[in-house]
């Protein structure tokens, strides 16, 4: 069972209400919107778009806790949670950004070469470049022990063949990280897989757009034909490629971004309540805030004891499955209390929930399934 | 965990355990008394009174251990009121009851009531036997004696509902317990019901259910010590904890099958104290709907109400 409270080894809170950081990235993110960049209810934080993510660097919000030696603003674990609740609060397009700030430039400097660290954070915390997650295949999704992307070893690196689905933002992405098999599967069917840092410029790299539910272009089909990576692009040893991206997803599944994807829909909500008064409507309303609530103080239970470097295992899972049930939820709540037709060329309210509504499905997919999700919370459990 | 909290960690759970470790010590109907005086004896009800009055001058937090502890052991007493009554001006023992309600856990010959500044102490009677068995007492007749104590009813409201939460923390820590253990032993069809992906999942979602409520009670717990509680973050955790405990009870009864369903297994005293506790001291639906409108009302905004801490509460 997992246990957080009351908790024999528990670190004493420190309470920093951060008012002066948030102040500081709401005046930039009103900015954002009043030029245009910033939608609300019209965007995700899969929206991709360098000029919002430039800017957001040009402010330091971007590679926050990397060290200063490779561009980074050595800040903390918290202050970086502020920034981007902040940012996914406001509904600011993080596309070009987020994967990278998230996780790929944390498992780089954890686990990249010297030379491709050098090379790539400071890249990423000045907000130039975009990062791709290579985990699924056309064959291969929630058993990514079945991947059938290949590196062979060549003079100086690896041949890369194979395919990668499902890859958001590829079409625009500088580099993916991507798993792939360094040996063939054997009796250990985790074993002899690797992360390798591909430069998406390389010959041989096609990729495909795939259109959404939404009507964006967001995912992506990407093939590797005979693709050179350069030796110093493998992420650890080579061979543990199956600890490395359960490591990555914990930096994947904990976040605000797994709470808030349709805040925008609870705004508006909470906007049209404090008009109408309707009382069956604010209890609704009040059941989901305590919600959110609640799932926050997990996350940020979580997001501190990742920046003290604890092992989080499966309560980030848990944090990831309850959180994404909210997010879909909240638009099925707001379409009953709400006389708003769905629409995404309508008014702000009607675009919100119809953003929410086609982007729901997905809330539970993306980053490990909820079955998935269930059965490793099952697993630490005990339950076999 | 302050080495304060592990002191009475210990004490409680040593006291507690020797009382009901054993499944059948439960039919003796002078339990719950026994229990009561070695509370006291303990020195447990001193836990939150200051120190210059002669009592620990404890956290909330550390408090709020004791009563997990009792909500692990489904212990037949009502630990909130044990825990919060020698915090007021009235001498000897008496029921508390929840700010705005006429009802409070007995047994007791007199009722203490609290109504924003005011607190009034009556004679009881025997109201009705909540579902745990347990029973509750309502006033009968004039005030007997009246305090007036600035901030008295938010202070009970904020520390009844932590408090509350945490025993219910404590009581689904072992109800879930309970549940994968014999879900891990129980065989049907050849396999133990842990093997069964639908019982697996059914779990998975209670002990989530009970993780979120273990994060939104300590970061309550927590914002109450340090000075920078706000209504919604104890409220919510109050909630979470209620909502926790339906889906916990629903899970254990099923998965447990028909032994759960009798007094033959431990289960009931869990699942009913935890079916009382969910709108004790903070019901709910109450909480959820106060919640909602002190949303909608502040004009700062949804998402500001949520993160910001009430600038009189800086620093
Ligand atoms: C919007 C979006 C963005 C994404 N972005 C990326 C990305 O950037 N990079 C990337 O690599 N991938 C990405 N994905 C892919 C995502 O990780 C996969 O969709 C997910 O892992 C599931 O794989 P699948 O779609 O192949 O479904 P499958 O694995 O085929 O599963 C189908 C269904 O069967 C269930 N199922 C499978 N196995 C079991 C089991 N053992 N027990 C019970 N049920 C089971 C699943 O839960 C699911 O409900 C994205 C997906 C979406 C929708």
């Amino acid at each position: 069972m997992f246990r957080l409270f009351p908790h024999p080894d528990a670190q004493p809170e420190v309470h920093d209400p951060a008012a002066a950081l948030r102040a500081e990235v709401r005046a930039f993110l009103a900015e954002e919107r009043e030029s245009g960049a910033i939608r609300p209810g019209r965007q995700g934080w899969t929206t991709w778009d360098r000029g919002f993510s430039l800017r957001a660097a040009a402010r330091g919000y971007v590679g926050m806790t990397l060290p200063p030696e490779f561009g980074g603003h050595g800040r903390s674990a918290w202050e970086r949670y502020v920034v981007c609740e902040e940012m996914l609060a406001a509904g600011a397009p993080l596309g070009s950004h987020w994967i990278a700030d998230r996780q790929s430039a944390p498992q780089i400097l954890r686990h990249g070469s010297e030379a491709v660290k050098r090379a790539i954070l400071p890249r990423v915390a000045r907000g130039e470049i975009t990062f791709g997650i290579g985990m699924s295949e056309p064959d291969s999704g929630s058993d990514l022990s079945s991947i059938r992307t290949r590196a062979d070893p060549v003079e100086g690196g690896f041949r890369l063949d194979g395919r990668k689905i499902w890859t958001t933002n590829a079409q625009h992405a500088e580099y993916i990280i991507c798993l792939c098999r360094t040996a063939p599967k054997g009796e250990d069917r985790y074993a002899g897989l690797s992360q390798l840092v591909v430069p998406m410029d390389s010959p041989g790299i096609t990729v495909r757009p795939l259109r959404n539910l939404a009507d964006e272009e967001e995912l992506n089909e990407i093939t590797f034909d005979s693709v050179f990576v350069p030796a110093d692009h493998l992420l650890g040893q080579g061979g543990d490629g199956w600890a490395l991206v359960n490591a990555e997803l914990a930096f994947e599944r904990s976040g605000p971004d797994r709470i808030l994807s349709s805040f925008g829909v609870l705004a508006v909500m909470a906007q049209m309540l404090a008009e109408t008064r309707d009382p069956r409507g604010i209890a609704e309303l009040g059941g989901l805030v305590a919600r959110l609530t609640a799932i926050r103080q997990l996350s940020l239970q979580i997001n501190a004891m990742l920046g003290r470097g604890e092992k989080v295992g499966g309560i980030a899972t848990v944090m990831k499955d309850l959180g994404t049930t909210l997010e879909q939820d909240i638009p099925e709540v707001a379409r009953r209390l709400m006389d708003i037709m769905p629409a995404l060329d309508g008014d702000t309210p009607a675009a919100t929930l119809a953003t929410a509504i086609l982007n729901a499905p997905c809330y539970s997919l993306r980053g490990g399934t909820r079955e998935i999700l269930k059965g490793i919370i099952a697993r630490e459990l005990g339950l076999r | 965990m302050s080495e304060n909290a592990r002191l009475l960690d210990d004490m409680a759970e040593r006291m507690f355990g020797q009382f009901l470790a054993d499944p059948l010590a439960r039919a003796d109907a002078t339990l719950p008394e026994r229990l009561a005086e070695a509370a006291v004896e303990a020195g447990l009800p001193l836990a939150l009174v200051p120190e210059a009055d002669g009592g620990m001058g404890a956290t909330l937090e550390d408090a709020a251990i004791i009563a997990w502890r009792a909500g692990y052991h489904a212990a037949p007493l009502p630990v909130v009121t044990l825990l919060l009554a020698p915090t007021l001006p009235i001498e000897g023992p008496f029921a508390l009851a929840a700010p705005g309600a006429q009802l409070a856990e007995g047994p007791s010959e007199r009722i203490a009531l609290v109504a924003a500044d005011t607190l009034t102490l009556h004679a009881a009677e025997p109201a009705v036997t909540a579902l745990d068995h347990r029973p509750w007492v309502r006033p009968t007749g004039e005030a007997i004696e009246t305090h007036s104590l600035a901030g008295i009813e938010d202070r009970l409201r904020m520390q009844g509902a932590c408090l509350t939460a945490a025993a219910m923390l404590g009581a689904m820590q072992r109800a879930c317990e309970i549940t994968i253990e014999y879900a891990n032993t129980r065989r049907q069809f050849g396999r133990p019901l842990a093997a069964f992906q639908a019982i697996q999942h059914r779990i998975a979602e209670a002990a989530s259910e009970q993780t979120v409520a273990q994060a939104a009670v300590a970061g309550a717990i927590r914002a109450a010590d340090g000075g920078w509680s706000r209504p919604i973050l104890w409220q919510s955790a109050k909630v979470q904890a209620g909502r926790a405990a339906s889906v916990v009870t629903a899970t254990a009864h099923q998965v447990l099958g028909a032994i759960g369903f009798t007094e033959e297994h431990v289960l009931h005293h869990y699942s009913k104290k935890l079916w009382v506790w969910r709108d004790a001291w903070g019901r709910q639906a109450a909480l959820e709907a106060g919640i909602g409108q002190a949303a909608v009302a502040d004009a700062r905004g949804l998402w500001s109400h949520i993160v910001d801490t009430e600038e009189t509460q800086h620093g």
